[in-house]
């Protein structure tokens, strides 16, 4: 039985393509000569992921008037931080194609990381903060650790479901009883170990309780909240059919009007088949 | 006067300028909505809009819903909010939504 977060995430899950695209990205970013050709050169090598992110920024999510057709042109329209953030996020898609279908769907599994992505995202741009796109990948891997969990446990995962079902107990709280760990901690061990940025690892790890998040709390306040509303707007699944425990802390750290609620809701619905789609496969 | 976004027409034209939070202007006064209009206005989060033209009572007035039916739906969401403070803005916003979302799933 495992023991630790890092037990889960030891071995056996293939990310070595990620994480070289990844430090290629922030090599090319970083560098004071380099260009949007440059780093749209390292995005094109991998096909799948271009395609992915020219449907994103074609979608109505972004509105942009004209088509865009070259990763470059999507650079100097969404921004070169911006579009790499989102190639980190998209390409995790392709990964956990061995997860057991039986515990987890991973298509609903991605719909609600999706929902929670949005979310983020119109959270922050209601905040008026300046690269949303990095809250949309917070939201989108913030459940990351769950389908490791599914994979590397899924005695202890298929238990955890059992007991949730019967009790009507949150699934976290349930799995920190059954493993001495939940699924953020498995998915911030995870983040942590591929390198990436501490946001994405903290939104991870603090998502189910926002207060313990001290180096980034009022990004983790937003994945918190977008986590609850994707859950009670029932867009996908992670495994829990509840609206998770809310902290009002979270909400009120955000230091945004009620009064938005309403119109976001129906937005991120709207948004959602399109993101669905243009992340996931244009057949979804 | 005031329209919601979900009763918006093909046809209806807009009263005033139509802006997003920060002020840049998305659709010009007197822009008549077509689908892709109303479409956008949905992406864009705009929750009503101000057409231009004298209140059509079947736009302004509430739409009569009987209370079993309001009940049923209510009841068919709350088991999913057992974990979460019901008196709360944000939940209360997010229940609201949920039941309507029922209500037009199951028409009375």
């Amino acid at each position: 039985m495992p023991r630790r977060p890092e037990d889960l995430i030891r071995g056996a899950i293939e990310v070595g393509t990620i994480q070289t695209m990844y430090q290629r990205l922030v090599q090319v970013i970083d560098h004071p000569l380099s260009s949007a050709a440059d780093v749209g050169k390292v995005i094109s090598e991998d096909p799948g992921l271009t395609a992915r992110l020219l449907r994103l920024v074609n979608s109505p999510i972004y509105g942009f008037p004209s088509r865009i057709d070259t990763v470059t042109q999507a650079i100097s329209i969404v921004g070169m931080t911006q579009l790499r953030d989102l190639a980190i996020g998209t390409s995790f898609i392709r990964l956990f194609s061995n997860v057991p279908s039986h515990l987890v769907d991973m298509d609903s599994f991605w719909r609600h990381s999706i929902a929670c992505g949005l979310t983020a995202r119109q959270l922050a741009a209601h905040r008026r903060e300046a690269n949303v796109e990095r809250f949309f990948v917070a939201g989108l891997l913030h459940d990351i650790g769950r389908p490791i969990i599914f994979m590397r446990a899924p005695l202890e995962a298929a238990s955890a479901l059992l007991e949730s079902n019967r009790t009507g107990e949150l699934l976290f709280q349930v799995e920190q009883k059954l493993l001495g760990f939940h699924h953020g901690a498995v998915g911030s061990a995870l983040l942590e170990r591929w390198r990436l940025p501490n946001l994405l690892v903290d939104g991870a790890a603090w998502h189910h309780s926002p207060r313990l998040a001290t180096r980034f709390p009022a990004e983790t306040a937003v994945v918190h909240v977008a986590d609850v509303i994707a859950n009670a707007l029932e867009l996908g699944s992670s495994g829990e059919h509840r609206v998770p425990y809310f902290e009002p802390a979270a909400w009120e750290l955000l230091d945004l009007s009620p009064t938005i609620l309403p119109g976001l809701f129906k937005q991120v619905e709207t948004q959602f088949v399109h993101a669905v789609q243009a992340i996931l496969g244009p057949d979804h | 006067m005031q329209v919601d976004i979900d009763n918006l027409r093909p046809g209806m034209e807009l009263g005033t300028d139509l802006t997003d939070a920060g002020g840049r202007l998305l659709l010009p006064k007197g822009t008549v909505l077509t689908e892709k209009h109303i479409r956008y206005c949905q992406m864009w989060g705009i929750a009503d809009i101000d057409i231009a033209g004298p209140a059509e009572p079947d736009l302004v007035d509430a739409p009569v819903i009987d209370a079993e039916a309001i009940a049923k739906a209510e009841a068919a969401v709350e088991p999913r909010f057992r974990h979460v403070e019901r008196g709360h803005p944000v939940i209360d916003a997010l229940f609201r939504h949920c039941v309507q979302k029922q209500l037009a799933r199951k028409p009375a």
